[in-house]
């Protein structure tokens, strides 16, 4: 059966990834697949150590055609730009910067994927979509209810394809995602939301 | 005591809980979201359902740990009083009987945090997790 996604063609550019344990190979069975001619932006958090310095932009900077990095504080969003959240903050987009910041801790991680994926749909309306990837826990599930409340989509990975299914089986189980895709499904849904096109899912 | 309100708000609202955030110790609140139950508290540490719940399991293996800890920590100083001399304070049969007892109580606390069976969450064939709204 086919489901038609994003059938009204909306333009969609704000893509918010969130993952955690097996979320690197996810990010880089994403991130591969992308041109470097996206029209769109794409926040990362990736559940990490608070206290070790991990290279992870330049290790997913090497699997991705668009450029990645970490933001500083009042960094501009940019188009074309992949950005992961520092590890020990929440990242979070106000109007069209990030902020980075020590807030209290959700689901006892810093950075979470909620206040990401809440912060965007309050800043970015229909044009954010979340996508959780492999990982544990709930961390996400609060974001992507805000995403779509605001007219954004939300989609999870297919959980038999992930390394820990937890994360996007609860996306599933509580939140009625638009999109339950593979890896290889979502970066083709990303570039044709990211141009106002519709994309067929189930074929 | 309770543990959660008598009923929980399903148009998004909050309403208070009998429990105490496991980061702060502050007033947790609990809200609805579909089938999604949000905990946080006043600063804004938050939770989900399995989330707070095996917090709870993890503070209490803490305190008996730590209940484990000053009863040997008692049983060896009273020994060591004795040894040296100095559990005439005391005096020195009740000290010797004192830690004793210390130390088999540490012995049965061990004993209940290895029989111990805290909740882990359940993961479904299906594909789902966690509890449904009633």
């Amino acid at each position: 059966m086919i489901h038609m996604i994003n059938g009204d063609r909306t333009v969609r550019d704000m893509f918010l990834l969130g993952a955690s344990a097996g979320g690197i190979k996810a990010l880089i069975g994403i991130l591969r697949l992308l041109p470097a001619t996206l029209p769109a932006t794409i926040g990362i958090v990736l559940h990490r150590s608070p206290t070790y310095e991990s290279q992870l932009d330049g290790l997913l900077g090497r699997f991705s055609a668009l450029p990645v990095g970490e933001p500083a504080d009042g960094d501009p969003i940019k188009v074309g730009q992949v950005y992961i959240a520092p590890r020990d903050v929440h990242m979070s987009v106000d109007d069209h910067k990030w902020r980075l910041n020590r807030g209290p801790k959700m689901h006892f991680l810093r950075p979470a994927v909620d206040p990401l994926f809440t912060s965007a749909a309050a800043s970015h309306g229909p044009r954010a979509v979340g996508v959780l990837l492999s990982g544990g826990g709930s961390d996400g599930v609060l974001g992507l209810l805000a995403i779509k409340a605001a007219g954004g989509l939300s989609v999870a990975q297919q959980p038999a394809e992930a390394q820990d299914p937890s994360m996007p089986q609860h996306a599933i189980a509580e939140d009625h995602v638009d999109a339950i895709l593979r890896l290889d499904q979502i970066a083709s849904l990303m570039a044709a939301l990211a141009a106002g096109e519709s994309f067929a899912n189930g074929v | 005591m309770h543990g959660l309100p008598e009923s929980i708000p399903r148009d998004g609202g909050e309403a208070f809980t009998g429990l105490v955030c496991p980061d702060c110790s502050g007033n947790i609140v609990v809200s609805a979201h579909e089938a999604h139950l949000s905990f946080s508290c006043r600063v804004g540490h938050t939770y989900a359902l399995a989330e707070i719940t095996m917090a709870k399991e993890a503070a209490l293996e803490t305190v008996l740990w730590r209940a484990v800890f000053s009863f040997e920590e008692l049983a060896a100083l009273l020994a060591d009083l004795d040894r040296q001399g100095f559990a005439d304070t005391f005096g020195v049969e009740i000290c010797r009987a004192r830690s004793e007892l210390a130390r088999e109580q540490a012995s049965r606390l061990r004993t209940i945090i290895e029989t111990d069976r805290p909740l882990t969450e359940r993961r479904r064939e299906n594909g789902e997790i966690g509890s449904s709204p009633p």
